[in-house]
């Protein structure tokens, strides 16, 4: 039976029309007709605009009747339309009154803020045309996909093992092996790969559409530097075209979803980093997009004056707590979860989520409160990178409302001393190592608040942290002013690359101490993508704008650095068959479970005595496994020795319960293949007394 | 090139050909007319992709759909299918099922 409400009722330039359903926002294939929906609280008069693909001039405006507006919402079903095969816009009057807030201007023609499809920057690098007038264009997709049985995963956030990773640099580099470099199918690809190595969850930089132009320049040597990372949306429901080999033909929600249900057939989850504290548009010089043009004030934190605030560092600020705008997130998180069964999110300077329309932080910003509480969301992992470019730092008091966990950068700072052999850091190291209690503990939030790790994208990878004193950013074409200068960092007796084989030997020994921390902490590891392979951007920390081989992984690394990636296969698949390591809740440091021993103890270089020795760099600790039983069957005991002081130290064993013995996992100081084993392979030590841990090395013991 | 196709039943076979492109101009179109044959004991349905130059989505859909909604779970063949066309069915996760043909 035809619906009563589906037939035309006016007529405009040859197509049939009727008012729309607001609900929801976009453009939505209902019946034969396209639905076009968009919200504006100041605009006085809103037009559609339709292209035939790739046209510069459209083949038709329709203005929204006076009774196709409802509150301030304009919608309209336009019938017949080869929703395929078009392209859409809108132009929208109003007062152009920067002062009051506002900038309307009906020359511009404005992309829909909820379009899932946008063209314009189809294929990588291809120089767009500037003379267009309309840049990035709306599309009409029609949402279904055979996703079969497949749904978002529900891993237990604490079983996690996180994959940063970026599109383009995972799979554009040499000896990558795949036939779609730098797009969606190329990771497909790569699956294999990913489940050898042993994580289960990628996090993707951002995959939002972005402009890969977007402050473009030619660098000192030459070269074009882009906006390769894309921090800077230009929409927020749209995946990047280029990122997709069948971009060309507008098939990226097609390739980007066989991405994830492939990656969830293996059993991994996609996280995906999203950049809801700015837009593309930049401050008051910037370009007209689409939410200047359609609802400034009610997109962007404004001053007094009407100019931009920019908690970003990116030219303005998102007005991410109006209950629009709020909205608009919202939806653009559920579509991503409901529409591509993502199964988490990793927001991006995420304290400016937590800032008033002023720009002044809440104790319970309600966007925040929302996402913890939202239904379809109620299983979604939420990840808080938890500071801005305003100088707001909440590292373990970003309001969680005991759902939200948090990028720890008090660990990756803390392990890198650490590991160095700053001697003043030895207490902060310990509060890491454990789950971050200090920062986690109230508020029922736990160790899977804590997302763990040394690396990131921001920053040196693992094998420039041992390469480099100081970074080396002149490839960026900013006097090497660019990017952190707070690296802690060593290069292990020599600048840059080292033909030494001793210089090589400490750095990937100080590679397997970092990766041994990191897998054997309480908390979420995440590794960062290339580091398993002792990828190098060549001391470059701020590689934003490398869409080459500084960014690129080098694949031939993998058999260069053999070790590194045969080490941290095996450290990773060790963290996962021991649940000793991956508790949701902090640790009591006491027996209160009569078992014989503490559930985690701390020691020295004498067992049960965790005094300070050797300039606070020698360390242990023990987990109990008896107290992470699974299934009635209790764990082993896992014994972390860490000497990161340049001599060799002995270290007493606390004595095992009767019929267990300790057997050595791993050795940072030995050369491969002696440096570690398969997980339960694990090698009896005649002498159960005492280990001889060599210096800045690491010994894992099993007790079973 | 025109966008039509032409659907002929040879028993148990549906044998399609695809001229142009599969897109929303035509896939509903195709869609209904297999609709019409489910459930009727398809085992196969053959594409001619001798002269089709471009699928969109809606044309994928249409894929889907006869492998999976006619009932019975019939082979998909694709002739002559442009290696930018297969490229495609790949990248979209249904390159699996079908069976390409040289003729």
């Amino acid at each position: 039976m035809q619906r009563v409400d589906l037939f035309p009722t006016h007529e405009y330039g040859g197509y049939k029309l009727r008012a729309g359903r607001p609900y929801p926002f976009g453009a939505t294939v209902v019946g034969n007709a396209v639905n076009f929906s968009i919200y504006s609280r100041y605009a006085t008069d809103c037009t559609l605009v339709l292209f035939h693909n790739h046209d510069k001039t459209p083949f038709l405006e329709i203005p929204f009747f006076k009774e196709f507006r409802l509150g301030n919402v304009f919608s309209m079903m336009v019938f017949d339309l080869d929703y395929e095969n078009i392209e859409y816009g809108y132009r929208m009057d109003g007062p152009f009154a920067p002062r009051q807030g506002h900038r309307f201007d009906k020359t511009k023609i404005l992309m829909d803020p909820y379009a899932k499809l946008i063209a314009g920057r189809d294929v990588w690098g291809k120089e767009p045309d500037w003379i267009n007038n309309y840049q990035y264009r709306s599309r009409v997709v029609f949402d279904d996909f055979d996703w079969e049985n497949d749904l978002p995963l529900e891993t237990p956030v604490n079983d996690l093992v996180i994959y940063e990773m970026h599109v383009r640099n995972f799979t554009c580099g040499d000896k990558a092996g795949v036939k779609h470099p730098g797009t969606f199918a190329g990771i497909a690809e790569k699956i294999p790969y990913l489940k050898e190595l042993g994580v289960n969850c990628i996090e993707l930089m951002p995959i939002h559409e972005f402009d890969e132009f977007e402050n473009s320049r030619p660098a000192p040597d030459g070269h074009t530097l882009y906006n390769a990372w894309g921090y800077s949306n230009v929409g927020f429901f749209a995946p990047k075209a280029a990122y997709a080999s069948t971009g060309k033909y507008s098939m990226q929600v097609d390739e980007l979803k066989n991405l994830i249900k492939k990656l969830h057939a293996e059993g991994i989850e996609v996280i995906l980093d999203v950049v809801f504290n700015h837009t593309a548009e930049g401050n008051e010089n910037g370009p007209y997009i689409s939410y200047r043009g359609i609802d400034n004030k009610t997109y962007y934190m404004l001053t007094q004056d009407g100019y931009y605030f920019n908690f970003s560092g990116c030219g303005n600020t998102l007005n991410c707590n109006n209950p629009n705008v709020r909205d608009m997130i919202v939806d653009s998180l559920r579509y991503w979860v409901t529409d591509y069964h993502v199964d988490g999110f990793r927001f991006d300077l995420a304290a400016i989520l937590g800032r008033d329309q002023n720009g002044y932080p809440m104790a319970n910003p309600p966007l925040l409160e929302s996402l913890a509480h939202d239904p379809i969301l109620g299983k979604t992992k939420l990840i808080a990178e938890a500071w801005d470019a305003g100088g707001l730092y909440q590292v373990g008091s970003f309001p969680s409302w005991g759902r939200w966990a948090e990028w720890n950068g008090k660990f990756r700072d803390a392990v890198r001393r650490f590991v160095k052999g700053d001697e003043h850091v030895l207490d902060d190291v310990k509060e890491r190592i454990t789950g971050s209690a200090d920062l986690y503990a109230s508020a029922n939030r736990g160790i899977k608040a804590s997302v763990n790790f040394v690396t990131a994208h921001d920053g040196f990878t693992m094998m420039d942290l041992v390469s480099y004193d100081g970074k080396h950013n002149e490839a960026n074409g900013e006097g090497n002013r660019d990017g952190d200068d707070n690296n802690n960092s060593w290069n292990c007796g020599w600048e840059g690359e080292s033909t030494d084989i001793g210089t090589n030997f400490l750095r990937h020994k100080q590679i397997k101490n970092f990766i041994s921390i990191l897998m054997t902490s309480q908390g979420i590891p995440m590794v960062l993508s290339g580091d398993e392979i002792g990828n190098t951007q060549f001391g470059n920390n701020n590689a934003y704008c490398q869409d080459n081989e500084i960014s690129w992984l080098d694949w031939k690394n993998l058999e260069k650095n053999a070790d590194i990636f045969n080490y941290f296969q095996k450290i990773i698949k060790f963290r996962r068959q021991h649940k000793a390591l991956r508790y949701e809740y902090h640790l009591g440091h006491s027996d209160w479970r009569n078992l014989g021993m503490p559930d985690f103890s701390w020691h020295g270089v004498k067992a049960w005595q965790p005094w300070n020795t050797y300039n606070n760099l020698t360390q242990a600790f023990m987990l109990n496994g008896r107290y992470a039983d699974s299934d009635g069957k209790p764990d082993d005991f896992i014994y972390v020795a860490m000497n990161m002081h340049w001599e060799m130290h002995g270290f007493e064993l606390p004595q095992l319960p009767d019929g267990l013995k300790w057997h050595v996992f791993a050795n940072t100081a030995m050369a491969a293949p002696q440096d570690i084993v398969e997980p339960g392979y694990e090698i009896l030590i005649d002498n159960q007394w005492e280990v001889l841990v060599e210096a800045r090395s690491i010994m894992i013991l099993v007790g079973k | 090139m025109e966008n039509t196709f032409e659907v002929k039943q040879d028993g148990t076979v549906l044998n399609i050909v695809l001229n142009g492109q599969l897109a929303t101009a035509n896939a509903p179109a195709l869609m209904e007319e297999l609709n019409k044959y489910k459930n009727q004991g398809v085992t196969k349905v053959s594409f001619d992709a001798t002269n089709l130059t471009y699928i969109a989505s809606s044309g994928i859909r249409v894929v889907i759909f006869a492998k999976q909604k006619l009932g019975g779970n019939p082979e998909i063949e694709f002739i002559n299918c442009n290696q930018e066309i297969t490229g495609v069915f790949e990248m979209t996760g249904i390159k699996e099922y079908i069976n390409f043909i040289k003729k």
